[in-house]
């Protein structure tokens, strides 16, 4: 047989394929799982072994009486396993109208290659559970908490918003970020490949510590209030946005502080950029007028002019090269110091400043808080725009300039909290927001803070006395009936590249009231309105109709029936009163 | 007779081969125990077995000369069945190769179908294979199911063919300058061949080149190679197995149960499993040789063929050192087709054992 001759050598090469194949197999296998036995079950560890993170809950945000501002509710996020899904047509068909996504996106997600996609991040709460309930193999519905702002735009600029990641931005979400986000806790255990984690009962775990809830100094009515004849007022004078800010002179307890235009922090997505910053801290403008309250406490309080000091106004006058006039370009001849404030007069306040000379004058406006941040509890706030003595852009003619709030720019709250200073005797206060923080049942309470003393009590008792006749005699649009109001206008030309806009200005009024035992400082800054230029004929009427309504609200008493009670109590109860009234002195 | 005829079955090659598939549906239940719509497939693969074995001994029962006569049926019943099923795939434009609801998978049958006539058409050549003409001959013979196959697509089957025709030619007396002159050809041909794969047979070829191309394909070697290595000299134990418990390897009941042994009964369990492929290549090889006539003896050498082919290539790939192909493992992977595919075959070769013996010519 022909083939018999090479018989031999075929049974020998078929051997030889069997014993070959079978030392390669074997050969490969004591490679993988004796030599490299260790690196794979490394890897085969780390695939399976899994470390969870357990969010904590964010804590809640409330104002001073308890009313919910800011809190986390449930969303569901909704993914899929497309090659674990049997029918992504039915599938895609059931869930697209709860998904709140097009039918085609969803089969296109249901359909794809990959092991694992997202489908919406936040699907409310009961249509969440539905899909749950539905249990379809390969969707996966993970609860996640979402922010929830229930009164929408309220103090939008205060609070901030909170991102899909749980961190804070902006406001009290942003400062406190922290604080409220609490520590994440950790479970080990095992996990499949879809990510999902295998209880086992074995591995470490760490609880999460929740965050802390914070109280706020804000009430939640006033907010409203101040927000509610902002907004009407920007409607009123054609204005481009404003800025409400309410102090407690006494604490710095910020009661309502509100920008308009805002945004509804629920929906931060969708709203523009430029509005997360919130104007009361992060932008500055210049004062105008209403400085000259702070130049006037820098005269009284060193002992250069009385109120009945008298200067001549010429109606211009010359500072470092730079000539001055007054708002109405009239000399108004010889005039004491409360006139100078009452009427506003640029020439007379340029000659106070002058009188100090830069080194006290600045030392004042530096005691008043000027040139650095206020450090409230507040997200990015600025320390506004101030020109020193030895800085390179600072000229001679600024401290004329300066002395009546132009050439220097600052925030709304830096100017309502210097204000207040003088509202509370001189000394000036640390503004704040959050007065409690609350842990469970432990509750701390936050203590007022005192920066520094600005001026003498005597000192800021006078210019309130002067502050009171300049708004009878000049602003009597910012009195409220039965209540001395002390306050001062300011009407700021804008700057503009090379100078100032000739039409445009920002019309401000700040004011306290009762003027003798004050319980709000009210700042109020109108951007560009188009009615009228002026912080008296814009800004002096809101002030007035804040503040009427939140004497109201407080249970302020008119001034002749408070005092009358405060004589009918007696000297000694007087006394206590005083000694409570101040405790951090 | 009966009796007689019996008395030369190999019981030792069915014992082998039920011991690996009693092995495998231990291998199938511990490694879809945690899906529950896959979880009742050992129960399955059970009573295909069961029927797969009686099926075995029914062909057994007959001569093998008998089915000699029937070759020429047979081969046209199969190119008639790859027609149609490629035809269907054309219509749903997708890869087909079933007949109705997953029940006749004709590719597997085809190869039962080319040992059984190739081992004829080579027999009747007897001594004649050095001559070219023959050898063409049989090419031909096995290149029309072979393409018909590869167009499905199935590029994995299509290749078992071309290997089962190599082995039975060689053993049949191929020369060594026509096998040298092929691989030359082959070789040659092989841009060509490239050209007309799907895209999904070239990822797979370049995958193995380049693990890291495509992260999907990448993702099932690597987690068998995971699995296997994790598993060391005894593995995790059975039913404990990480990597195949927790789902990270996929396919674990078919293409992938070779990786499940080697995590969960570890290399211990992989030597048991190849020395039972050993025997069972052994026990059939050995009929072989005491075959009397070349049909009977081309039979057996291309069962042999076949279960090393998709034994080797199947560890192969579970190993990282082929390409994925989708060749599932003789008797051990899940799935009715093959499992009775290769237990007809054992039957055939049986069947040749029962009368190797001139004597039981009456």
């Amino acid at each position: 047989m022909a083939a018999n001759s090479g018989t031999r050598w075929r049974i020998i090469a078929l051997m030889a394929i069997l014993s070959a194949s079978t030392l390669i197999i074997i050969g490969q296998l004591v490679r993988w799982q004796i030599l490299e036995h260790g690196t794979f079950l490394a890897l085969a560890e780390a695939e399976h072994q899994a470390e969870v993170i357990i969010r904590p809950r964010r804590g809640a945000i409330y104002d001073r009486n308890g009313f919910l501002l800011a809190a986390d509710a449930f969303q569901y996020e909704v993914s899929a396993s497309p090659t674990m899904i049997n029918d992504p047509y039915a599938t895609a068909d059931r869930l697209f109208p709860l998904l709140g996504m097009s039918r085609d996106e969803t089969l296109a997600a249901l359909t794809s290659e990959a092991p694992w996609v997202p489908l919406s991040r936040g699907v409310p709460q009961p249509l969440g559970e539905t899909i749950l309930e539905w249990d379809i193999t390969g969707i996966q519905v993970e609860p996640r908490p979402k922010r929830v702002y229930p009164a929408g735009t309220l103090a939008a600029h205060l609070l901030g918003f909170v991102n899909d990641n749980d961190n804070g931005f902006y406001g009290v979400e942003g400062y406190y970020d922290a604080m409220l986000h609490g520590t994440p806790g950790l479970r080990q255990g095992e996990r499949d490949p879809f990510g999902s984690s295998i209880p086992t009962g074995l591995g470490r775990y760490v609880p999460p510590r929740d965050g802390k809830s914070l109280g706020l100094t804000i009430d939640r009515t006033a907010q409203y209030v101040v927000e509610q004849e902002l907004a009407d007022a920007i409607a009123r004078y054609q204005a481009e946005g404003g800025t409400v800010i309410v102090l407690d002179p006494k604490t710095g307890a910020i009661v309502a502080m509100a920008s308009w235009p805002a945004y509804d922090p629920n929906h931060f997505i969708e709203a523009d950029q430029r509005l997360f910053p919130d104007p009361a801290v992060s932008e500055q403008y210049e004062p105008g007028s209403v400085f000259k309250v702070i130049t006037l406490a820098a005269g009284l309080d060193s002992g250069v002019i009385t109120p009945d000091t008298t200067i001549y106004d010429g109606g211009v006058i010359e500072v470092g090269g730079r000539t001055i006039y007054n708002w109405d370009r009239q000399p108004h001849g010889t005039v004491n110091m409360t006139t100078v404030l009452a009427k506003s007069l640029n020439v007379g306040a340029s000659q106070v400043a002058v009188m100090l000379g830069k080194e006290r004058f600045y030392t004042y406006v530096r005691r008043f808080g000027f040139g650095h941040i206020t450090e409230v509890d507040l997200d990015s706030e600025g320390p506004g725009t101030l020109k020193m003595p030895g800085d390179p852009d600072w000229h001679e003619s600024d401290l004329g300039t300066n002395s009546f709030g132009q050439g220097i720019a600052v925030t709304p709250l830096q100017m309502a909290v210097a204000v207040a200073a003088i509202a509370n005797d001189g000394l000036l206060m640390k503004p704040y927001v959050v007065q409690q923080i609350i842990e469970g049942d432990r509750i701390r309470s936050v203590r007022p803070t005192v920066v520094r003393r600005a001026v003498l009590a005597q000192t800021a008792r006078t210019l309130t006395n002067m502050m009171v006749v300049a708004v009878e005699q000049e602003t009597k649009l910012a009195q409220v009936p039965g209540y001395r109001v002390a306050g001062k206008t300011g009407t700021a030309q804008i700057p503009v590249p090379g100078g100032y806009h000739p039409t445009l200005t920002v019309a401000s009024f700040v004011g306290y009231l009762p003027a003798d035992d004050p319980a709000f400082v009210i700042l109020v800054v109108i951007h560009k309105p188009q009615t009228s230029p002026w912080g008296s004929q814009v800004a002096a009427p809101v002030f007035a109709r804040i503040a009427q309504r939140l004497v109201t609200l407080f249970d302020v008493p008119p001034d002749d029936i408070r005092l009358a009670a405060s004589q009918r109590a007696g000297e000694s109860a007087n006394q206590e009163m005083a000694a409570a009234d101040s405790p951090t002195r | 007779m009966a009796r007689r005829l019996w008395r030369s079955f190999d019981w030792v090659l069915m014992g082998t081969a039920i011991l690996l598939i009693v092995y495998g549906i231990a291998m199938i239940s511990s490694a879809t125990r945690g899906t529950q719509d896959l979880a009742n497939l050992w129960q399955r693969q059970a009573v295909l077995a069961i029927s797969g074995l009686i099926l075995m001994l029914l062909v057994a029962a007959f001569d093998y000369r008998f089915y000699e006569t029937l070759h020429r049926p047979l081969y046209v019943l199969v190119v008639v069945f790859l027609v149609v099923v490629f035809a269907i795939g054309e219509i749903t434009h997708g890869a087909q190769r079933w007949i109705g609801t997953n029940a006749v998978q004709p590719s597997e049958l085809a190869k039962v179908i080319i040992i059984i006539g190739l081992a004829k058409l080579l027999a009747d050549h007897d001594g004649e294979l050095h001559r070219l003409r023959y050898l063409a001959l049989s090419l031909g013979y096995v290149l029309l199911p072979m393409a018909l196959i590869y167009l499905q697509p199935d590029l994995g089957t299509a290749l078992t063919l071309g290997f089962i025709w190599l082995a039975m030619t060689v053993m049949a007396g191929m020369r060594l300058a026509h096998l040298g002159a092929l691989t030359l050809a082959g070789a040659l041909a092989s841009p060509i061949v490239w050209l007309t794969l799907q895209d999904y047979m070239r990822q797979r070829i370049l995958l193995f080149i380049n693990p890291q191309g495509n992260p999907d394909d990448y993702y099932n070697i690597q987690q068998a190679l995971i699995s296997i290595g994790s598993g060391g000299w005894l593995g995790k134990g059975f039913g404990n197995g990480t990597q195949s418990q927790l789902h990270f390897l996929r396919v674990r009941h078919t293409d992938f149960i070779f990786s499940v042994i080697g995590e969960e009964l570890g290399l211990l369990g992989v030597l048991v499993l190849s020395g039972l492929f050993i025997v069972l290549l052994w026990r059939i090889l050995r009929v072989a040789g005491m075959s009397q006539d070349p049909f009977g003896r081309l039979i057996c050498i291309g069962v042999a063929a076949i279960i090393f082919l998709q034994t080797t290539v199947n560890i192969g790939v579970n190993l990282g050192l082929l390409p994925v192909t989708g060749l599932p493992l003789p008797f051990v992977s899940y799935g009715g087709s093959s499992l009775w595919t290769f237990l007809v075959s054992l039957g055939l070769v049986e069947s040749v054992a029962m009368r190797h013996k001139k004597l039981d010519f009456e």
